[in-house]
């Protein structure tokens, strides 16, 4: 048929088709450099003949190391960035992610929290991981709770709320800081600025599924997402039950962000850079951008741990710092090249 | 049965501002302008049958039924609204008139199919969009803006079609194009449209029928020529105006009289 060949439409979602597949390839190559790099040294072509093997200290390294590593910034990176994508449809607002919501605030104090006065339970490994993920819940539900009035949620004070939220945590926080003993100071200091190097396989397996039920539970949403893109009125017009929406969008992103800060600490910049990077490329249609955005994550967190772990070794820099800098000077020179709207 | 029906209707954003016993009704294939003051509750009178204020039982009867017990859904196969686009949008026309075709996706469904495609086509052609299908909806004027959300409104195949001033902030001869087109939907696919307008002489000129709102309730409804006579306009607007039949159409035309003209007159009678 004839409007086939002209749709401009179609033709997009070939493209979508098309860049999926090379970040598919992306992804496939950053996860086999992950699994290579190392103290440990070993050659891309072995990696698979030491899995079958299964009895070499190279084994071990990837059995136990590297590749529960490799997951864990797999699923932190993509669940940060699907949370930023899902967060900027919701409240039209390019600047918004899951850090800036008081998500992140929340997760810090619930661990200081823990840190400083939890003394008899701080032994346990899931200790600092639950209090992360019950700040992080805590500031989401605080936000939700204020911003709903009886005309259902107001976008725009939510947004403000966040923010508040987010202040009031980190003030919090510092206050907890001046007064505990250098000791606590440093293991506080040390989880905000985050870490891969989680031992915990329970935490990483759980990370990897939920950020993937997010993922599935998105597209669930992608025509109310899609349809926001007009705004929340129009949306309405389309048949959306924007409130509903709205709602469950908000709870899947602070859920996978809750999951992350708790299983990798606090990785900035994620959630802001990447959805952006992949919305300059792909537009912004959800049923490209999300899963899009998911892999782009992850990758941009594989690689961003391969530098962490190599720039110094055999000593480590914090995740947080790489994220940081290499994502804002990506970010720059991304924005000073072109503007878009949307 | 009417085709839309309001029953008393009383509704409203709080109670600072309410309509207060509205009833009147639309038939099937007419075009209705809704007129009247600022603040005088158009906008709330359309919101209420969008949907965007919540409407007690037995106020609003769309094809016979009670339009509170519509579905968000349902509501968006009947109804299509066009108010006012204000921010730019980073998508191309096309994509922008298939959003039309959300209400119609199941859940699961992640494209559209080739009806969907089939039908944007078809309203982009008839509103003379489909050359701009390519462009980006931000880069088009005011008025391939217009046009573009009513191909989207078009898309959504609903039987009844509200717009919010869609001639506002148009030179004359998009509002001509819009308002032929818009007579044309009614006229020719049956298409059941009510509009808010500013324009009294626009609104008498392509309206089948007139309400006219005044402080929340209806002052008067019916014909252009039963609504717009200078007594009503004078009472509900408070200003002075003159009415005249349009030679060609027989419908009334409205003249305003400025401050100056008044009392030169006024000065004349007494010489």
């Amino acid at each position: 048929m004839r409007h086939k060949q002209t749709s401009f439409q179609q033709k997009m979602h070939q493209k979508w088709l098309l860049f999926l597949f090379i970040l598919t390839v992306l992804l496939i190559l950053s996860v086999l450099l992950s699994l290579s790099t190392g103290d440990v040294n070993i050659p891309l072509s072995g990696i698979f003949k030491i899995l079958k093997a299964k009895n070499s200290l190279k084994y071990e390294v990837l059995n136990n190391i590297r590749i529960p590593r490799t997951i864990l910034a797999f699923s932190v990176g993509g669940a940060l960035s699907l949370a930023g994508t899902l967060l900027q449809g919701v409240y039209r607002n390019p600047l918004v992610e899951p850090y800036t919501m008081g998500i992140s605030g929340g997760a810090s104090l619930g661990v200081a929290i823990c840190i400083v006065f939890g003394i008899s339970f701080k032994t346990s490994p899931l200790a600092l991981p639950f209090f992360g993920f019950l700040g992080a819940f805590g500031s989401t539900f605080l936000v939700y709770w204020l911003s709903s009035g009886k005309r259902g949620l107001n976008i725009n004070k939510m947004l403000l709320i966040g923010v508040m939220i987010s202040f009031i945590a980190s003030s919090a926080l510092l206050f907890l800081m001046s007064i505990t003993t250098v000791e606590n100071l440093q293991s506080i200091i040390f989880w905000m600025m985050g870490s891969l190097n989680q031992p915990n396989k329970l935490l990483i397996y759980t990370s990897l599924i939920t950020s993937l039920l997010g993922l599935m539970i998105s597209y669930l949403y992608v025509a109310p997402l899609n349809a926001l893109r007009l705004g929340e009125v129009k949306a309405k017009h389309l048949g959306i039950k924007t409130g509903h929406s709205i709602k469950v969008i908000f709870i899947v992103a602070s859920f996978i962000t809750g999951i992350s800060v708790s299983a990798a600490g606090v990785i900035g910049f994620v959630g802001l850079i990447i959805p952006h990077l992949i919305r300059n490329i792909m537009g912004s249609d959800y049923r490209g951008l999300l899963l899009a955005s998911f892999i782009g994550g992850g990758i941009f967190l594989i690689l961003s741990d391969i530098l962490a772990r190599t720039i110094i070794s055999p000593m480590e820099l914090p995740i947080g710092v790489i994220t940081g800098m290499l994502g804002g000077i990506i970010f720059i020179g991304v924005l000073s090249k072109k503007l878009k709207p949307d | 049965m009417e085709f839309l029906e309001l029953k008393n209707a009383n509704y409203g954003y709080s109670k600072s501002f309410h309509l207060s016993n509205v009833s009147f009704s639309v038939s099937k294939g007419t075009l209705t302008g809704i007129i009247g003051p600022n603040g005088s509750g158009k906008s709330t009178l359309l919101k209420g049958i969008t949907g965007e204020i919540p409407v007690l039982h037995h106020q609003v009867f769309l094809k016979g039924k009670d339009i509170s017990c519509f579905s968000e859904n349902e509501r968006a196969k009947e109804i299509a609204v066009v108010i006012q686009a204000t921010e730019p949008l980073n998508m191309t026309v096309e994509e922008y008139v298939l959003m039309g075709r959300i209400p119609y996706r199941k859940r699961y469904q992640l494209f559209e199919t080739d009806k969907d495609f089939e039908i944007a086509g078809k309203y982009m052609k008839l509103t003379d969009t489909y050359h701009l299908r390519g462009k980006n909806f931000s880069t088009l004027s005011g008025g391939e803006q217009q046009l573009a959300t009513i191909a989207k409104a078009l898309t959504q195949e609903p039987s009844l079609l509200l717009l919010d001033e869609p001639t506002s902030h148009l030179d004359i001869s998009h509002q001509v194009q819009i308002l032929n087109l818009i007579r044309e939907l009614t006229h020719n696919l049956g298409l059941t449209v009510i509009m808010v307008i500013h324009d009294l002489n626009l609104a008498s000129e392509y309206c089948d029928y007139l309400v006219l709102m005044n402080k929340g309730t209806l002052y008067k409804n019916g014909s252009p020529n039963e609504v717009l006579n200078f007594k009503n306009i004078e009472e509900v607007f408070n200003t002075v105006v003159i009415t005249q039949e349009n030679p060609l159409s027989k419908k009334p035309s409205v003249f305003l009289v400025s401050n100056k003209v008044l009392t030169d007159s006024s000065k004349n009678k007494y010489k």
